[in-house]
């Protein structure tokens, strides 16, 4: 294991104790807020972590992965809301039918490449929202009124549960990283035609590795439907999240295990101080950080370091 | 009789709706060593292509060792041990040379370090450069790096694409020298599609001629050689 990785399994180690320390100042500092923000970090990235398995290491982007965190979030919303499933299962099950049916297209969707492929899945993500929208039991367009939960560890265990997520996350990029499972997916990315001609079952690989994309993305959007308590079609499908997902991800470095951590954790840093205060531009101000990280850091911040 | 490693009887394959294979007939025996040259699109390279598997063929059948493979898909393909040393090599070159190896290996997980060394027991300068990236080699090493990837799917026909294409010709005398001693020692039969006419018929026992995706003309490698039409068209002697 790199130096970095392991400084960055020191990191999740401190944050689990994060809460724990807060609560130790006592009210010398906003604890709620500051949870708040790591909490928004963590889950970005859970998602940009998501996005490289299948960006990163077999070239092929998801522009629309976002569609998955939807789908995550309304099946534990639906589960939960309307036929009274525990929390935990109707997040289980939100990752689980996102893998489902992203098995299920990948052998079609994944005919497409690079933007072809880009565009078909945001066409899905914003397909999926207009959809969602004209359902009765999904609340339409309207959403769904989560209720606040009030049991054990209360507020933190969602705090805890992006921090699992994103931690199972980085161990999948680093299983990924240097498993003959990941191999395979790299040899997709690199050539696809020689992937198959070794004998790699091309199809299969790349939707495992579309369906391991959808399984985090449908988990991050589980736990982030319970911890808001509202969802509804513009928020869960929302193009933005793809946009600021991406951006962590060229930011900190595609392709690699530990840059998508270090861009998620910037971004949201970036966002907190910079466009709290300047909210009318920051649609501008992000659209600048992705000219400047691809032109100045084209294998982000860490691809540049290494 | 042989018994013959590839069997193709009257193959034909296109892109889209342009045919660029037309009916041919081509056969390997076990062992042997055999040359497919012709000029810039005779269908060559889409010859070898329909053999591995990666396009579909539009008429005609495949037999491999003495089975039917048309239906079967590239990696059933390579199992059954055809390998292709594909045009331009199509190496991973973000990966580093073992790690293209290993994926070479890809249908034989269970013997990887055995074929590692068996590979690198060839090639000696791969063995030096494991660690660096396919993208950094030179074009000899890449290419040798195309066979010896190859070679790790332990196949029974090997078929090579361009082998001599970008190389000094003293790379290529090596190379072919390297792979004429595989092929003793392994005792598989080796397809090499080659525009360098001189050396497809030295190292080669029998070749065939492609022109517009037909063959013209096949036989013994010793008997083109001499033959005048050939010595006119592809050898340039007058």
């Amino acid at each position: 294991m790199g130096k970095h990785e392991r400084l960055t399994l020191i990191f999740f180690a401190l944050l689990l104790f994060l809460p724990v320390g807060l609560s130790a100042v006592g009210e010398l500092l906003p604890a709620g807020y500051l949870l708040r923000v790591v909490s928004s970090a963590l889950m970005l990235t859970s998602l940009a972590l998501a996005q490289n398995v299948l960006l990163g290491y077999t070239g092929y982007p998801a522009f629309g992965g976002i569609a998955f965190f939807g789908i995550g979030s309304y099946t534990a919303g639906v589960l939960s809301k309307n036929l009274g499933f525990p929390l935990l299962l109707s997040i289980l099950a939100g990752g689980v039918l996102s893998l489902i049916v992203a098995i299920a297209i990948a052998p079609v969707l994944m005919k497409l490449r690079s933007h072809y492929f880009a565009i078909a899945t945001l066409a899905l993500q914003l397909a999926l929202a207009e959809f969602v929208s004209n359902l009765e039991f999904t609340g339409g367009s309207y959403g769904i009124n989560l209720p606040i939960y009030r049991g054990f560890l209360e507020g933190y265990l969602f705090y805890l549960l992006f921090w699992a997520v994103a931690l199972s996350a980085f161990l999948l990029n680093l299983y990924v990283d240097r498993s003959v499972f990941g191999y395979a997916l790299k040899a997709i990315r690199e050539d696809e035609l020689a992937a198959e001609s070794v004998g790699v079952n091309t199809v299969l690989f790349k939707s495992l590795s579309f369906g391991l994309m959808a399984f985090v993305t449908g988990l991050t959007g589980g736990v982030y439907a319970f911890w808001i308590t509202y969802i509804d079609p513009s928020s869960t499908f929302d193009p933005l999240l793809s946009v600021k997902t991406f951006v962590a991800l060229l930011l900190g470095g595609v392709g690699t295990t530990v840059g998508p951590i270090v861009g998620a954790f910037s971004l949201e840093l970036i966002s907190e101080v910079v466009w709290s205060r300047f909210l009318e531009l920051h649609g501008i101000i992000l659209g600048a950080l992705i000219v400047l990280a691809v032109l100045f850091l084209p294998r982000g911040v860490v691809g540049a370091k290494g | 009789m042989l018994r013959r490693v590839l069997d193709v009887r009257e193959l034909s394959a296109g892109y889209g709706d342009v045919e660029v294979l037309k009916g041919i007939s081509l056969y390997v025996n076990e062992g042997e060593v055999v040359a497919i040259f012709g000029s810039n699109g005779s269908g060559k390279s889409t010859f070898l292509k329909v053999v591995a598997g990666v396009l579909k063929p539009w008429g005609g059948t495949v037999h491999f060792l003495e089975e039917h493979i048309d239906p079967l898909p590239p990696e059933e393909r390579v199992r059954r041990g055809v390998a292709l040393a594909a045009e331009g090599r199509r190496l991973f070159m973000g990966m580093s040379v073992e790690e293209n190896l290993i994926l070479g290996g890809w249908t034989r997980r269970s013997r990887v370090k055995e074929n590692l060394e068996r590979v690198y027991s060839y090639f000696p300068e791969l063995s030096e450069k494991r660690k660096t990236l396919a993208g950094d080699l030179s074009g000899g090493q890449q290419q040798m790096l195309s066979i010896g990837r190859a070679l790790m799917s332990e196949p029974r026909l090997l078929m090579i694409d361009e082998l001599s294409l970008g190389l000094a010709p003293a790379v290529v005398d090596r190379l072919a020298h390297i792979l004429l001693t595989v092929r003793e020692k392994e005792k598989i039969s080796l397809l090499l599609v080659e525009q360098e006419v001189s050396l497809a018929l030295e190292v080669s026992d029998r070749a065939y001629v492609f022109d517009l995706g037909e063959v013209v003309d096949e036989g013994p490698s010793e008997e083109l050689l001499r033959r005048d039409s050939i010595r006119k068209t592809y050898l340039n002697v007058l």
